[in-house]
């Protein structure tokens, strides 16, 4: 499931934890100056509850919509109710193998199109319910209920043909065609409670959505809007219980504000952007108490060049595009150094990736060749380049969230302006960016993809079918990509796989219809009261994290 | 008559030594605005090698961004081209980006340090001084304009033509200004000509109310009545008596007016709702560098004072306009 | 008297009407929908031809796929049995949001609002009795100052260095509870309470004294003027009680009135300072409805708006007649 993000919302999905800073020691009187008072107002110190050693505080940027998982749509409640609910299988870690969670094991039909999965028996929801195939077979009809507001799940079951229960513990999937990823997609389905949510009512506006009843670590406490969500740990969990009490999502819309908030001690985990990384958090005093990690997940930034403009259909003026960015300097110096210059979109340190496939260089005097080549001249001498009598002149569409974008737009401008390129920026609101995009109503524009569960599968943003209505918005149509697309998708050896895709890298890499620029690490501060922090190829799990007992 | 009504009100104008200050500030803001491109530039002014005299800076000016055909390419900033070169007093431009200096406090490089992209920050508050300026200028002079010609329409005619507009000013005022504001840059995209043209077509009620009641209270009046008794066409009516003695409160409502269309400018451009990048604006420049603002203080207080000091220039002058036209202010001297 | 009451009624609802009408609009004819947008936001518009159908169920789900008029005719529908819909981000009904959102902005208002009273009633009264002493100048000089502060700047200022613990400590950074309080008594939870409203208190109240202030002065100025109170004075009542039994309470009642206007101000809240201090009350709710284009939520936000602003219109004109019977009624419709 790849997503769209903003660039620079590649924040983990897990962010921080609690720590009770000392303050700056001269600060120290204001401090007891003016809980003094407070005292003295209350009368009686032990009104004020001591904070809790136990509890993980984390930073959310947004409310999540709804905690019910089949309608929830935004990156807020899918953080949450991971911890809440689960799915037939979940990947290993670090291996990312699929690996059991409610099934404790599955079957697959020789003809990869039918899935027997085997549920573990003494599963219950947290009220104490079994989980049984009913659930399953029911969350799998809501999803493709017609009245249920699921469209963003729908899309990836449409290849289910029937979805059946054999037995109180068994289920079968039955595809209508053979795809390598399809044992992840019906295994990651989400599962809600039918007891609770068939009552009769109507499933979007359940008031389960805002109190959830999973299988999951951790169970759901209390939601106040706008400010908190609580969880607490499932003390009945069947397998290996969390170490860590309490989760205390905080609502924070100012991500300044939440900056602070971390470095104060009121937020216990938070991903930084590289301008903190490399400058705001190097005192001793912070280092002191944050864990600063970095890891790479698979995501990638690009400008996508609009193959229906007359300028973007021709490869060399797309190449020149790519030859007149300079990344290498973006990278070194705008990002502080952070994050790999990439030359296709699958993730840098996996299979798929081809390392020998080497990112183009920083070359204008080769750009202006291609451009001649291709046409483009100032033959009017007004400094901008011409052909048949069109001027080079195109926008930069942005959406008005991504920083990075604004930054890379304002380089770009100034840098192909040399060259007698005229750029200009457009940025837009996300929501008429979205539609400006989808609606292929663009020139240029600049975005990241993720694909936070290393699926691979490049058939939504690359194949020519993706063109009109699906991610394919530049435009992407060559014949060989196609069938490479078409080939992988039912391709259930790996290695054969892997090698198709480094052709594919390759085509894209001589096609450049993006211009790849670079994977950005996530960069993310957790508070030191924590330990056995460990970085996964996911990412982080403070499902493992142990609270550290202070001396 | 009319001379000597306005020849009063700058006599006591001017008695405000403080509004005086203020009418210097705004004065000098606008020529800032004006002459912006020539004061902070990269071009220099002349360059002088080889023989040859070059004008780089006006050449651009004057050919709308043409360069020397002989100096095409050549980055004339650079040390190592010889010659005689002048440089206007700030030589970057607001776009120039430098990634080596990248968030440096002010030095004497750059006098007011740089920004997240090594841009020199009083190069782009120069170049902001000019998004506000005629931000505040053009939409007030839209809002006035149609405000007048309502309120005028409304206050002279009355009867259900009034009432028809008053239902109008109502439906308008209701609107929460700045979430309509809001609305319509956020559902159609934000450039200075929407936020300008928005403001416009969203603040004339007041000055059309203002006008409306003018005109109520003059169009009794004796020389209004006599006009008509002799047969004056309406137009003539409300352009040569009426609309003269309705406009010194609407010019203190306007002067007023710039320095809300400052702030709401520099409000919306806090919440990402401005001018199109790379176009500085003062209130985009602080909203752009709020996150560091622990380690790099003058990116928020420049602009943030920049505000300031025009707002306070304005309210200053509109203040002292308004003390001057009361007539009770003038008898009691 | 009643039938003038009446027929204003009347055209309240008929405003009322226009109002809803163009902002449902502006809303349905902007770019970019609800489904558009949660769909986007998960990239999900992927697999295939087959996703146009998911989309346009999607879309009957929500009632986008009606034409605009059909759609403002149902939410009239509801709108008059007084269901304001439910909200398209969390399926809760739209006044349940309300009503958590806006306890929280009235609150931080009418503290605002009695501060503000507080401290510029008795400045305007001041500086009315020592016109053009330097009390008066310096004090209006530093509301003026305090007015033309843009509050995004101070707000941040005050957040970086009074709460972050960067400089001072003093204050929390945002919200309006500490995480301890769910669990603690009530007095420790309003002491909490009030300690983290003190920061978005300043911010709302520091710019707003000038005008209050100015306003009180004018009144006072010409209460004062006036010929019972000159009487009082030759009748040797001392200078205090004269001003304050006599012309206060005189210069009071454009006051009141200047309340009922108001009233709407209170609900609206301030986007930004509720941004900034993380505060989750109506401006906020009423930004984020418009950028996630929840429709239901929007509506009901502007109808209340309205209705608000118009009976605060229709009270201040009332209270007018009754404390000034020379107003007529008829002529100001």
């Amino acid at each position: 499931m790849l997503s769209e993000q903003l660039l620079d919302s590649n924040k983990p999905a897990i962010y921080g934890r609690y720590y009770m800073m000392t303050e700056l020691k001269v600060h120290v009187r204001f401090l007891i100056t003016i809980s003094g008072i407070l005292l003295l107002l209350v009368g009686c110190a032990g009104l004020f509850p001591e904070k809790d050693p136990h509890t993980i505080k984390l930073y959310l940027g947004a409310e999540p919509d709804t905690l019910n998982p089949i309608t929830a749509t935004d990156a807020s409640s899918h953080a949450i109710n991971l911890r809440i609910y689960e799915t037939l299988v979940d990947r290993d870690y670090d291996t990312l193998e699929v690996i059991p969670m409610l099934a404790e094991r599955w079957e697959i039909s020789p003809d990869k199109m039918k899935f027997r999965f085997f549920l573990k028996k003494g599963v219950y929801w947290s009220d104490g319910i079994e989980l049984t195939a009913d659930d399953v077979v029911y969350s799998y009809k809501k999803i493709m209920d017609p009245k249920v507001a699921s469209a963003q799940l729908k899309v990836y079951y449409i290849d289910i043909k029937s979805c059946r229960k054999i037995n109180k513990y068994t289920i079968e999937f039955l595809y209508s065609r053979p795809y390598y990823l399809a044992l992840i997609f019906c295994g990651g389905m989400p599962i809600v409670p039918r007891h609770i949510f068939d009552n009769g009512t109507d499933f979007n506006t359940h008031k389960n959505g805002r109190f959830p009843v999973g299988t999951g670590p951790y169970t759901f406490e209390r939601w106040d809007t706008g400010r908190n969500i609580t969880l607490v740990r499932n003390e009945g969990y069947r397998g290996k219980k969390a170490m860590i009490r309490r989760v205390v999502y905080k609502i924070i819309f100012d991500p300044s504000a939440a900056f602070q908030m971390l470095k104060k001690g009121d937020i216990d985990v938070m991903g930084l952007r590289e301008i903190e990384w490399a400058r705001q958090t190097g005192s001793e005093r912070f280092n002191e108490h944050f864990y600063k990690l970095k890891y790479y997940l698979s995501t990638f930034s690009y400008v996508g060049w609009n193959e229906d403009r007359i300028f973007f259909k021709d490869r060399r003026v797309r190449l020149a595009m790519t030859l007149l960015i300079n990344r290498r300097d973006i990278r070194d110096k705008l990002l502080f150094g952070l994050g790999e210059i990439v030359s296709g979109p699958f993730y840098i340190f996996g299979k798929s990736y081809d390392r020998d496939i080497k990112p183009w260089p920083y070359d204008p005097a080769r750009a202006v060749r291609l451009l001649k080549q291709a046409g483009w001249v100032d033959h009017d001498g007004d400094g901008i380049l011409d052909k048949d009598g069109k001027k080079f002149s195109f926008t930069f569409t942005i959406s008005s969230g991504s920083r990075f974008a604004e930054r890379l737009g304002s380089i770009m401008k100034e840098d192909l302006s040399k060259v007698g390129i005229q750029m200009d920026i457009n940025r837009f609101e996300w929501a008429v960016f979205l539609q400006k995009i989808q609606s292929r109503n663009f020139d240029a524009t600049a975005l990241g993809w993720s694909d936070p569960d290393f699926q691979d599968d490049p058939y939504q943003i690359w194949h020519s079918s993706q063109i009109k209505g699906g991610s394919n918005y530049i435009g992407f149509s060559n014949k060989e990509a196609d069938r490479i697309i078409e080939k992988t998708r039912l391709e259930f050896d790996e290695k054969i796989r892997i090698k198709m895709y480094h052709r594919f890298q390759e085509i894209l890499h001589h096609e450049q219809p993006y211009t790849f620029l670079f994977t950005t690490p996530a960069l993310v501060a957790v508070s030191r009261r924590f330990e056995n922090v460990l970085v996964h190829t996911r990412g982080l799990n403070f499902l493992e994290w142990k609270v550290r007992k202070v001396q | 008559m009319k001379a000597g009504y306005w020849g009063v009100l700058w006599r006591e104008f001017s008695k405000n030594r403080l509004a005086l200050a203020g009418l210097v500030i705004v004065i000098s803001l606008i020529l800032l605005a004006l002459c912006a491109p020539l004061i902070a530039n990269n071009k220099p002014y002349i360059y002088i090698t080889e023989g040859k005299v070059y004008l780089p800076l006006f050449y651009d000016i004057i050919t709308n961004g043409k360069e020397y055909a002989e100096l095409k390419g050549t980055d004339l900033s650079k040390e190592k081209f010889t010659g005689f070169k002048l440089f206007p007093p700030v030589a970057y431009s607001y776009s120039e980006y430098d990634l080596d200096s990248i968030v440096v406090p002010p030095s004497r490089k750059h006098l007011m340090g740089t920004d997240e992209q090594g841009r020199d920050l009083l190069a782009r508050m120069i170049y902001g001084s000019r998004v506000s300026i005629f931000i505040g200028f053009i939409a007030v002079i839209i809002y006035v304009a149609i405000g007048i010609i309502i309120g005028s329409i409304a206050g002279y005619y009355g009867g259900w033509i009034d009432m028809v507009i008053s239902r109008i000013i109502e439906v308008i005022m209701c609107f929460p200004t700045f979430f309509l504001i809001l609305t319509i840059l956020a559902l159609w995209g934000p450039s200075l000509a929407s936020v300008m043209l928005v403001i416009g077509i969203t603040s004339w009620p007041g000055i059309a109310r203002i006008v409306r009641g003018e005109f109520l209270k003059l169009r009794e009046m004796d020389f209004v009545v006599a006009s008509q008794a002799v047969g004056a066409a309406d137009r003539w009516i409300i352009f040569r008596h009426i609309l003269p003695n309705a406009l010194a409160p609407v010019l203190v409502s306007a002067t007023f007016g710039i320095a809300s269309t400052i702030l709401i400018e520099s409000s919306l451009s806090f919440l990402g709702f401005g001018v199109q990048p790379p176009t500085p604006s003062w209130g985009d420049i602080l909203s752009q560098s709020r996150d560091f603002m622990d380690f790099a203080w003058w990116l928020t207080f420049i602009p943030g004072f920049a505000i300031f000091i025009t707002i306070t220039a304005y309210n200053l002058v509109g203040d002292a306009l308004q003390d001057a036209m009361n007539p009770k202010s003038l008898s009691g001297k | 008297m009643k039938k003038y009451i009446v027929k204003r009624t009347l055209l309240i609802f008929l405003t009322l009407f226009l109002i809803t009408l163009l902002s449902y609009t502006i809303i349905r004819i902007a770019p970019g929908d609800y489904t558009t947008l949660k769909l986007g936001m998960e990239g999900a518009l992927k697999a295939g031809s087959i996703s146009q159908e998911i989309l346009e169920q999607e879309k009957k789900l929500y009632g986008l796929d009606k034409p605009v008029i059909v759609g403002y005719a149902e939410w009239l529908a509801k709108f008059v049995r007084l269901d304001f819909g439910i909200s398209r981000k969390d399926g809760r009904p739209v006044l349940t949001r309300i009503g958590e959102a806006l306890p929280i902005t009235l609150i931080l208002n009418v503290i605002s609002m009695i501060i503000i009273y507080i401290i510029s009633i008795p400045m305007g009264i001041v500086s009315a009795v020592k016109k053009d002493k330097a009390f008066d100048r310096v004090s209006s000089l530093i509301l003026f100052l305090l007015y033309s502060l843009p509050h995004f700047w101070i707000g941040l200022i005050l957040l970086l260095y009074m709460a972050s613990g960067e400089y001072l400590n003093l204050f929390p950074l945002g919200g309006i509870r500490s995480d301890w309080a769910a669990g603690a008594g009530f007095i420790p939870r309003l002491i909490d309470f009030c300690w983290h409203l003190v920061l978005p208190v300043i911010t709302l109240t520091y710019g707003e004294f000038a005008f209050l202030a100015r306003y009180t002065r004018a009144n006072m100025l010409e209460v004062i003027s006036q010929q019972y109170i000159m009487t009082a004075r030759a009748k040797g009542l001392s200078n205090k009680r004269v001003i304050f039994i006599h012309a206060f309470r005189n210069s009071l009642i454009p006051l009141v009135t200047l309340m009922a206007t108001l009233l709407p101000g209170l609900l609206g809240g301030t986007v930004i300072v509720e941004s900034i201090f993380s505060i989750p009350g109506m401006g906020l709710l009423a930004y984020e409805a418009i950028l996630s284009r929840d429709i239901p939520v929007i509506m009901a936000i502007t109808t209340i708006a309205a209705i608000l602003t118009l009976a605060g219109i229709l009270a201040a004109d009332l209270l007018y007649s009754l404390v000034d019977p020379r107003i007529r009624l008829e002529a100001k419709i």
